[in-house]
C-alpha cells in the first residue's frame, strides 16, 4: 500500500484552504518538500507540516486526511487523479474545480462541495451545506461533469446551474433542488423542499418522494415507463446496495416538465 | 546648515533626459524628501549606498492607467477568479492583497512600486463617480495618483454645444468639473458616442450626428480641446477617439488628427484604432500611417496602449464599444453600465491569444507604433492597464522595445499570418534607455505638467528608482536595488519595505462662477444629487491624515 497520510495533529481555530493538497500533486515530491507546501491561512500562508503529522509511502496515487475538521476548506480542490480519502467533517468548496480521481469522505461536509467540478467521483457518508455542484464564485455554470454522492442530507440549492453530470442524494434535499439548471440529472431519494428545479433550463431531476407542490411553471406531462429512467436507476442502484433495494420495483414515473423553456423534467418515481 | 542629514546616491549611471543627462555616472543626494546639489560638508552624509554597476532615473510616472474608480471595482466584483488564483499573503507586503488584471487598491500601489513608479494617473473618472475613484486612489499606497475627469457626453455639455452656447461658458463648465471632481486634466472618451448609445445609435463616426441633439464628434472634439487651450492646462485633451477596435479606424484616427488643426491633443490607446481592413482577413495594421501623421504633427502626443498575450479585462467608459465587444468576453460575462448619464462604462473580460490572427497582429501594431513614432517626448509607454496587459507586464515591454533579437524571437512564436502581415521584423530601432526614460518619466512629467516629478534636478522631488544594470532588460526593470518616495527608502531588492502614502495631484484653473446658475439649473431638473453635494471637497482627500493634495496651475499663470 502507497498510501500518504496526513494526521490533523489539533482541530485549528483558524480557517485553512487546502486547495493544491491533492495526491496527483503530490505524487512526485519528497516528504520534506511536502511538509514545506504552502497553506494559505487567512491573510498569511503557512506549511503543511505545521498542521499536519505527515507519515506513510510517498509516490502512490493514495492520500488520506485523518482528523478532518470544518476548518479545512477547498479539500481536493482542483483534484486530477488518484484516490482521497477524508476521515473526518470538512469545510466548504470540497472538491471543488475537481476533474478527476476519487474523493470519499467518512463524515460530513460543508457548502459549495463539488463547485464548477468537471469530472471525477465524490461520495460522502453524511450530510452537505448548500450549492452542492453549483457555480465556484465567478464562474458562468456549475458542476460539468463527474459524480457526486450524498448519503444523507444536502442542503439547499443542489445542483445549481449545473450542466453535466449526476448527483445522487440519499436523504432529503433543501429547498431550491435544481435551480437553474442548465442540464445533468439529479436523484433524490428523500424528501424535497420547495422550489424545486425553479428556473432550470433542461437536465432531469429525479425524485423518490413526491414533493409537496411544484412551481407554476411545471406542467403534467404523463405517467410514462421510460427506458432512460430504468437505465439511471440500475445505475444508482449499481453505485450504494443500500440505494439498489429502495429503487428496485420502481415501473412507471410522472412526468412533469417545465419552468423557462419547457425542456426540464422532474420525474416522480413511483 | 548643520545637521543636515544628507542620502548619498553614489556613483551611478544617471538617466535624466529633463536635463539631457544621458548616461552620466554621477551621485544624487537626497535630503528632506528632495533632490538637493552636493553638500559643500561632507560630513552632512549621513547614509550612502553605492550605485556603482546601477542605472538612475527618477521614478516612472504611468499616464494611463485604470486604477480607481467605478469600472475597476465593477471588474473586480465580477472576477473573483482573478483575484483567488493571484493572491498576496501578508508578510512579503505590509498588508496583503489579491488581483492580476484588476488587483486590489493595496496590491497596485505596492506593484507599481516594485517596479520603480511612483506616480499613476486614471484617465476616467466620471465626475459623478469622482468620490469613489478618490476614496479607492487614496487606498492606493505609495505612489502620487491623479485623474482625468470625463466630459463630452453628459447631456449638459452636449445641450450646451446643440445650444451654441458660447465658448467661454464651455470652459467655465470645463474649469468647474476639474475642480468639483478634484481631476488633473479632461478626457474625451467617443466623442458624443456614448451619450448617442442611449439613443439606439450603434457606431458614430466623426462627422456622424447624435440622433438627439444633432452634434457629431468633431464638434465635441474641437470644443473641449479648444476650451483646454484657453484655460491653459498644461495636459491637453485626453482623446479615446472613435470607432474603437473596429477594423478601417485608421481612417478615423487619421481625420481626427486632422480636424483638430494644430489644437494641442493627446491620443490615448492608439494601438486600438489603428486597424486597416486590407488582406484577406480585412483586418491589418495602420501603424505606419498614423505614426506618419503623428511625427508630422508636434500638436499631437499619444501613448500606445500595447496589448500583451494572457488573461487580463478590459474596462473602458466606451459603453458603445464594449457592448459590442461582449460578444467576444473570455471568460463569458460583461458589465455594462451608467451613472447619472455622464458617461458609461463597459466591462468585460477577455483573453489574447498569441495564436489568434488578430490578437498577434494587435500585438505587432503596438509595437510598430512605438518603433515608428520618433519622438519619445511626445510617445508614453502604458498598456492601457488593464485593457491591452496588466502593468506589471511593463519590464517585458520594455525589453520588446530595446532588444530587436528578442522581438523578433518572439515575432516567431505568435500567429504566422500575423507576423507575415506585419513590418515589425524588418524594423531595426532599438530603444535606449534614454529613450525609456523619456517615454516613463520625462514625457509624462511635462505633458502633465508636474513641475518637480519625472527628472532629477535639483529641487526635484526624491522619487528615484535604481536597477541594477543587466543585459536582460526584463530581469532589470522587474525588480529595482532601490526604490526611493520623497526621499524614503520604499523598495529594496524588488521588495516593498515602507509603504507612505502619495498625493493626489490636482489641477485648478480660476472660472466665472456665475456658470454655477446653469449647472443648479441642470442639477436641480435632472440629476440626483445636488451640484454642491457632487462636488468632491479637499478635506474628502487630505481630510483622513494621510492623504495631500497637490494643486497645479494653469500654464500662462504659472
Amino acid at each position: 500500500m502507497s498510501t500518504l497520510i496526513l494526521r490533523l495533529e489539533a482541530a485549528p481555530d483558524f480557517d485553512v484552504d487546502l486547495s493544491g493538497i491533492t495526491p496527483d500533486a503530490l505524487k512526485d515530491k519528497r516528504l520534506p518538500d511536502i511538509r514545506r507546501l504552502k497553506l494559505r491561512q487567512g491573510q498569511r500562508d503557512m506549511a503543511l507540516g505545521d498542521l499536519f503529522a505527515i507519515d506513510g509511502t510517498v509516490g502512490g496515487d493514495e492520500l488520506e486526511i485523518h482528523g478532518a475538521c470544518t476548518r479545512l476548506h477547498h479539500v481536493g480542490a482542483g483534484m486530477r487523479a488518484g484516490q482521497l480519502r477524508v476521515i473526518g467533517d470538512c469545510g466548504a468548496w470540497l472538491g471543488s474545480e475537481m476533474r478527476g480521481g476519487t474523493l470519499s469522505v467518512r463524515g460530513n461536509a460543508g457548502d459549495g462541495v463539488g463547485a464548477s467540478m468537471r469530472g471525477g467521483l465524490i461520495d460522502i457518508s453524511g450530510s452537505v451545506g448548500d450549492y452542492l455542484g453549483a457555480p465556484f464564485p465567478g464562474a458562468v455554470s456549475g458542476m460539468k461533469g463527474g459524480t457526486i454522492l450524498v448519503q444523507r442530507r444536502a442542503g439547499r440549492r443542489v445542483g445549481d446551474r449545473m450542466r453535466r453530470g449526476l448527483v445522487v442524494i440519499g436523504g432529503d434535499a433543501g429547498h431550491g433542488c435544481g435551480s437553474q439548471m442548465i442540464a445533468g440529472s439529479i436523484v433524490v431519494l428523500g424528501a424535497v423542499d420547495s422550489g424545486v428545479g425553479t428556473g432550470m433550463r433542461r437536465g432531469t431531476i429525479a425524485l423518490a418522494q413526491a414533493p409537496a407542490g411544484l412551481g407554476p411553471g411545471f406542467a403534467l406531462n404523463g405517467h410514462f415507463d421510460l427506458a432512460f429512467t430504468q437505465l439511471l436507476l440500475r445505475h444508482v442502484g449499481g453505485l450504494k446496495s443500500a440505494w439498489r433495494s429502495r429503487l428496485s420495483g420502481i415501473a412507471s414515473v410522472e412526468r412533469w416538465v417545465g419552468d423557462a423553456g419547457g425542456l426540464g423534467e422532474i420525474l416522480i418515481l413511483s | 546648515m548643520a545637521g543636515r542629514s544628507i542620502t548619498e546616491l553614489r556613483g551611478g549611471r544617471v538617466y535624466d533626459p529633463a536635463h539631457g543627462i544621458d548616461g552620466v555616472v554621477q551621485s544624487i543626494y537626497l535630503c528632506d524628501g528632495q533632490v538637493v546639489g552636493a553638500p559643500s560638508d561632507p560630513s552632512d552624509i549621513k547614509v550612502s549606498h553605492d550605485l556603482s554597476g546601477c542605472i538612475v532615473m527618477a521614478g516612472g510616472i504611468d499616464i494611463h492607467t485604470h486604477i480607481g474608480g467605478g469600472k475597476v471595482n465593477l471588474a473586480r466584483m465580477m472576477l473573483p477568479e482573478d483575484h483567488r488564483q493571484d493572491l498576496v499573503a501578508r508578510g512579503r507586503h505590509p498588508r496583503m492583497g489579491s488581483g492580476h488584471a484588476a488587483p486590489s487598491t493595496l496590491t497596485v500601489g505596492y506593484r507599481y512600486a516594485e517596479m520603480g513608479y511612483t506616480a499613476c494617473f486614471e484617465p476616467a473618472m466620471l465626475a459623478a463617480n469622482a468620490r469613489q475613484a478618490h476614496l479607492e486612489m487614496g487606498d492606493t499606497p505609495i505612489v502620487d495618483k491623479g485623474a482625468y475627469v470625463l466630459l463630452g457626453n453628459d447631456d449638459l455639455m452636449l445641450r450646451m454645444l446643440a445650444g451654441k452656447e458660447p465658448g467661454v461658458k464651455v470652459r467655465d463648465y470645463i474649469a468647474w468639473t476639474l475642480r468639483a471632481a478634484q481631476a488633473m486634466a479632461i478626457k474625451v472618451v467617443n466623442p458624443g458616442g456614448i451619450n448617442a448609445f442611449k439613443f439606439n445609435q450603434r457606431k458614430l463616426d466623426l462627422d456622424e450626428q447624435n440622433a438627439y441633439y444633432g452634434i457629431t464628434p468633431r464638434q465635441v472634439l474641437l470644443a473641449l480641446a479648444d476650451g483646454i487651450r484657453e484655460l491653459g492646462l498644461p495636459h491637453p485633451l485626453h482623446i479615446h477617439g472613435c470607432n474603437l477596435g473596429v477594423p478601417g479606424n485608421l481612417d478615423t484616427t487619421l481625420a481626427t488628427i486632422a480636424a483638430l488643426d494644430g489644437l494641442p491633443a493627446h491620443l490615448t490607446h492608439v494601438q486600438f484604432h489603428s486597424y486597416g481592413t486590407e488582406g484577406d482577413r480585412k483586418f491589418s495594421s495602420g501603424a505606419a500611417a498614423v505614426a506618419e501623421a503623428v511625427n508630422r504633427s508636434p500638436n499631437i502626443s499619444m501613448d500606445v496602449g500595447q496589448i500583451l498575450f494572457g488573461q487580463t479585462v478590459t474596462e473602458s467608459g466606451d459603453s458603445m464599444r464594449q457592448y459590442a465587444g461582449s460578444a467576444f468576453g473570455s471568460p463569458k460575462k460583461s458589465v455594462l453600465m451608467d451613472i447619472e448619464c455622464d458617461a458609461g462604462c463597459g466591462v468585460v473580460p477577455f483573453k489574447y491569444k498569441d495564436k489568434n490572427f488578430v490578437n498577434a497582429l494587435q500585438w505587432a501594431i503596438g509595437l510598430e507604433l512605438f518603433l515608428l513614432v520618433s519622438d519619445p517626448w511626445r510617445l508614453f509607454l502604458t498598456t492601457d492597464h488593464p485593457n491591452g496587459a496588466p502593468f506589471t507586464t511593463y519590464p517585458h515591454l520594455i525589453r520588446l522595445l530595446m532588444d530587436r533579437s528578442f522581438r523578433n524571437d518572439m515575432l516567431k512564436t505568435i500567429n504566422p499570418d500575423a507576423a507575415a502581415a506585419s513590418t515589425l521584423a524588418s524594423i531595426e530601432r532599438e530603444y535606449t534607455l534614454y529613450e525609456i526614460a523619456i517615454m516613463t518619466r520625462a514625457g509624462p512629467a511635462r505633458s502633465l505638467g508636474l513641475g518637480n516629478l519625472g527628472h532629477l534636478g535639483v529641487g526635484a522631488r526624491g522619487d528615484v528608482a535604481v536597477y541594477v544594470d543587466h543585459p536582460d532588460r526584463e530581469r532589470m526593470f522587474t525588480t529595482p536595488r532601490f526604490v526611493f518616495k520623497a526621499g524614503e527608502m520604499i523598495v529594496r531588492d524588488g521588495r516593498v519595505i515602507a509603504s507612505p502614502t502619495g498625493a493626489t495631484h490636482v489641477m485648478r484653473v480660476d472660472y466665472d462662477t456665475s456658470i454655477e446658475r446653469t449647472l443648479d439649473a441642470y442639477f436641480e431638473r435632472y440629476m440626483t444629487v445636488s451640484r454642491r453635494n457632487l462636488a468632491v471637497a479637499d478635506g474628502e482627500i487630505d481630510g483622513d491624515g494621510r492623504g495631500s493634495l497637490i494643486a497645479h496651475g494653469a500654464r500662462r499663470s504659472s
